[in-house]
């Protein structure tokens, strides 16, 4: 009892206040009682007594209760200044040891709060909204045509907006691009525009002037602009009003009417914002983003009961809403939930990590304190009690914690800064910031001073149990070796063993799923190709010809560069975004109502499109010139995944297609292989390519193959002439080479299966590591035991395989639990959300288990190896020397 | 003896006296300070604003255990009752320290003795 107390002194003081102050309150009530009851002993009458009492006692109670928590803050502060000074020394002094544990310790929390960082940014934090949890977004699916997201119509957001009750507001929007024009030229500027209450459902306001208002936003509402903090300094000089300045977007002006505040990102990088202009009236199609503020103390789920009541409401004048349906989804999971299991999974591997990391400073501590255990003995035989000595060893635990805290953090936050530097742009939102706030900074502590705990306790406790009299009876330096201390060792070792073939398995996976993605046949050859996109402003080509004419004389230009085999154009390229349409397909099984009715990607592409990309042809021919140019000489190109479904094992060339309920029939010319468009790691849909001339277009991407020996990126600013020259007025988008935009596009998958990887390293090291400690530890325990077996005629080769073997025992049960825990995880793992990143790869795979076991068996018998050598030659008269 | 000329003598010597009030047996409070104004014969009457900051800082110091207990008291009312007080004994440290500050008082005494003998 004593005891306890007597360690748990300086916390008492610092974290049960409330505790000592009611019980000084109390010490001092019963002193007061007590004076009277002497009173009233003496005669005095109870109440005179009392109010003696209280004169004598009470007055001065404030001051008393003050003086004490003084003095016992004193003593607290002082304790714990002390224990810090001489853990420091301590340390100090045994560089060596400190070092070791600060390197592996730094190493575990580097990667753990670089993680976390990465977790709290993403899904953490707060948006930066007022009540954010308050903000959804809206959109609409349609199972039966094979979308899960098919974007939000206008006529249905006008519905929900009138007739919804569980929304305090909703609003809807489009994130485009603006050409904006300047003396220097036309900028591709990313832009959206929103409808008039957009800013009410965010509870944001513009820093300066004001957004539009409900007459401004209908179709061919006045040309109004707001523009972003960013754009107001670049090209204004940021004044403090508006002024009737003006911005030239797409040939037209636009007056300024509002700048929005520094921090505001809505959708992400917007800079200028228009009015979506747009009216119930327009049925043609869906391409809105909703989002909307719930009111309070209505779930998502009620929300989603009132919407879709409207929705399906709307039926009889409306009957595609049978086939759509409202989803609603909170408006961080729009934002950056697809990065939600892989940041899990990160986080589990480092958590791991940093276990593995803990087992080993226990160790070493372990290992330590043995031959600490003279000094401790000594320490106690001085008369410190084991209290002190435990409190000592747990501050330099937790010293160490600090330290290699601090360390580890500095460490983690660079590591985060190097990858995000390697990221390519508009992967994450732009409001995601990664600077420290306080959640991480509570995590950091937590995590070092947790770490400290756990591989600091045990330890200490068992250090300060050591037996003093055999302690200082032994001599020497070190202490009779205690069979407990050698189990530890081995259950550590074995934990780490375990945990580590749970993170090598998993880093196994990862990577082959990733070779497996990687393998994909893309559906066209990305090498040698620039791409770029531009858009011809209405004002100025108003007319289909006029844009055809455009756009077939810039890729003539093109074709005149150096090193060019191919110009095309596309409405997309591959991974370049969605746009479906339905088909009525001639010859096709006839369909019944609830079929699936998948939605059809459509492609719109100049002749030589196929060359350029480098598809492959699977029947028929490419487009000509001719095809689409006049009336009767229409042609399109269909995908294998497209004659599959609906000619199935038959000749799509000859067949027709045409558009839903149009007038035409086109005939198909040719067919393509499947081209990945949404990803590598996506499905295709079933596709129809058209010609530009076909169905002419204002915004296309532009398609350059060059030959083997240029370099597609060098033609950029040759390219941006010659679009210059043309026309001035049109800026050039986002060039890039396809192998970029396909590296990008595999960036995220790339991250993670090489941060498991690198984590999973790490991991090795530190176990083959903690190994060679302990098998070189015990080694040394016994070196006099092994002398003697080998003065008595033992053979080298039998000491090696002995101590080999029990490293080697150790090794084996680590790996049969580690690898039960990983099926066992295995099974789960639906559970997680991590088909998409095993990518088929099965995480029972026994090949997985076999190679991970087989590299950890090899890292246990390299790390093995050293120690049981020196141990097989041990010179048999060292058995005299060694006690 | 005034108040302000006792508490001046106090100071030295307050530790030196609680830890022998309490030498025979433990006591709360109220009882240390009666104890030390019986042996002092009523030289010394410790009030509780020295006495429980010099306790709390002799027990932070290792000195003394406290712990809650029980007095009876007679009232006159009914019959025993019975009242928690918080008991205050001396620890072997403070044993220790008892015998410390005993020499160190006789040291000092014996040489202020000589010092008053010498002129």
């Amino acid at each position: 009892m004593r005891l306890r107390r007597r360690i748990a002194a300086p916390f008492r003081n610092l974290f049960r206040k409330p505790r000592v102050e009611r019980d000084l309150d109390e010490e001092l009530r019963s002193y007061e009682q007590l004076l009277a009851d002497e009173m009233i002993a003496g005669g005095m009458s109870v109440e005179e007594a009392r109010r003696a009492a209280r004169l004598d006692t009470g007055s001065s109670i404030e001051q008393i209760k003050e003086q004490v928590r003084e003095i016992r803050m004193g003593f607290t502060l002082d304790s714990i200044w002390r224990d810090i000074r001489i853990s420091a020394r301590t340390l100090r002094k045994q560089a060596g040891f400190s070092l070791t544990v600060l390197v592996v310790l730094a190493f575990g929390i580097a990667g753990t709060t670089a993680i976390f960082s990465i977790y709290n940014s993403l899904y953490l934090r707060p948006l930066p909204f007022p009540e954010p949890e308050q903000l959804v977004n809206l959109d609409e699916k349609a199972p039966q045509w094979n979308l899960e997201r098919v974007a939000v119509a206008y006529p249905d957001f006008a519905a929900w907006r009138e007739h919804n009750k569980a929304f305090q507001g909703i609003a809807v929007f489009r994130g485009n691009a603006a050409q904006v024009s300047s003396e220097t030229g036309a900028e591709q500027i990313p832009a959206a525009r929103g409808t008039f209450d957009l800013l009410n459902v965010l509870k944001v306001q513009p820093s300066i002037g004001r957004w539009f208002r409900a007459d401004e936003d209908k179709p061919n509402g006045p040309k109004v602009v707001v523009v972003g903090h960013g754009m107001w300094q670049r090209r204004f000089g940021g004044p403090a009003a508006i002024s009737g300045q003006t911005l030239r977007i797409a040939s037209e002006t636009y007056e300024i009417i509002g700048v929005m505040p520094k921090d505001f990102d809505f959708p992400s990088r917007a800079e200028v914002w228009t009015a979506l202009g747009m009216s119930p009236a327009d049925t043609t199609g869906w391409g809105l983003n909703g989002v909307a503020r719930l009111k309070s103390g209505i779930t998502m789920e009620k929300a989603l009961d009132d919407l879709t009541r409207v929705h399906k409401g709307m039926i009889p004048t409306r009957k595609v809403n049978e086939i759509t349906s409202p989803t609603i989804y909170p408006l961080r999971e729009w934002y950056v939930g697809q990065f939600l299991p892989a940041s899990r999974v990160l986080l589990g591997a480092v958590g791991l990590v940093l276990l593995i990391a803990c087992a080993n400073i226990a160790g070493i501590v372990l290992a330590r304190g043995s031959s600490r255990g003279r000094e401790v003995s000594v320490l106690a035989a001085l008369g410190a009690p084991r209290v002190r000595i435990i409190r000592q060893l747990l501050t330099e635990s937790l010293l160490l914690g600090a330290v290699g805290g601090v360390l580890g953090t500095a460490m983690g936050l660079g590591g985060l800064r190097l990858l995000l530097g390697l990221m390519p742009p508009n992967q994450i939102p732009g409001w995601v910031r990664f600077d420290l706030d306080w959640r991480f900074l509570l995590f950091c502590i937590t995590v070092s001073v947790g770490s400290a705990m756990l591989f600091g306790l045990w330890p200490a406790w068992s250090a300060s149990r050591t037996d003093l009299r055999s302690a200082l009876l032994d001599g020497g330096t070190r202490i009779s070796e205690s069979p407990a201390r050698r189990r530890s060792l081995k259950v550590l070792i074995t934990a780490e063993v375990a945990l580590a073939t749970v993170l090598l398995a998993t880093a196994v996976l990862l990577t082959q799923a990733f070779r497996k993605v990687e393998q994909i046949n893309a559906g066209f050859r990305a090498d040698h190709v620039l791409t770029y996109s531009v858009g011809l402003p209405n004002q100025k080509y108003p007319k289909p010809e006029q844009k055809l004419a455009f756009i077939e004389e810039l890729l003539r230009k093109h074709r005149e560069l150096p090193g060019v085999q191919y110009a095309a154009a596309t409405s997309a390229t591959p991974l370049g975004g969605h746009w479906g349409n339905f088909y009525d397909v001639e010859g096709a099984p006839p369909k019944r109502a609830g079929d699936a009715d998948p939605v059809i990607l459509q492609r719109i592409v100049t002749p030589g499109y196929v060359e350029a990309m480098g598809m492959t042809l699977r029947a028929g021919r490419a487009f000509l010139d001719s095809d689409g140019r006049k009336e009767g000489a229409e042609a399109v190109i269909v995908n294998e995944s497209f004659a599959k479904r609906f000619w199935p094992g038959q000749d799509p060339i000859g067949k027709r297609v045409r558009y839903r309920d149009g007038k035409v029939w086109w005939r198909v010319v040719g067919m393509i292989a499947d081209v990945k468009d949404y990803g590598l790691d996506q499905e295709s849909r079933p596709s129809v390519y058209m010609t530009l001339a076909q169905q002419p277009l204002g915004g296309v991407s532009v398609v350059v193959r060059t030959s083997a020996t240029q370099d597609p990126s060098g033609l950029v600013n040759g390219a941006r002439e010659l679009l210059k020259r043309l026309d001035p007025d049109i800026a050039m988008a986002r060039p890039t080479t396809m192998e970029q935009r396909l590296a990008e596009s595999m960036w995220i998958r790339r991250t993670y299966s090489f941060l498991v990887a690198a984590f999973a390293v790490l991991a090795l090291l530190l176990v083959g590591s903690g190994l060679f400690g302990v098998i070189s530890y015990t080694v040394g325990q016994r070196g006099r035991e092994i002398a003697i077996r080998i003065a008595l005629g033992a053979e080298q080769k039998t000491i090696l395989r002995n101590i080999l073997g029990e490293g080697l025992v150790v090794a084996v049960i680590g790996l049969g639990i580690g690898v039960l825990s990983g099926l066992a995880l295995a099974r789960i793992s639906q559970s997680f959300g991590v088909e998409k990143m095993l990518f088929g790869v099965d995480p029972h795979d026994p090949a997985t288990y076999v190679a991970a076991v087989a590299i950890l068996a090899a890292v246990a018998v390299f790390a093995s190896l050293a120690p049981a050598i020196r141990a097989s030659h041990t010179a048999p008269s060292d058995a005299l020397r060694l006690e | 003896m005034a108040p302000s000329e006792q508490t001046k003598l106090l100071l030295g010597t307050l530790d030196l006296l609680i830890l022998q009030a309490l030498a025979l047996e433990p006591k709360h409070g109220l009882g240390i300070s009666r104890r030390i104004e019986q042996i002092t014969r009523g030289t010394f009457v410790v009030k509780p604003g020295s006495l429980f900051p010099a306790l709390h800082r002799m027990e932070e110091a290792g000195w003394l255990d406290a712990s809650w207990g029980v007095v009876s008291v007679n009232t006159p009312a009914a019959a025993e009752t019975t009242r928690r007080a918080k008991f205050y004994k001396l620890t072997p440290d403070g044993k220790r320290q008892l015998e410390r500050e005993k020499r160190q008082w006789h040291r000092i005494s014996d040489a202020i003795a000589n010092a008053l003998e010498a002129s």
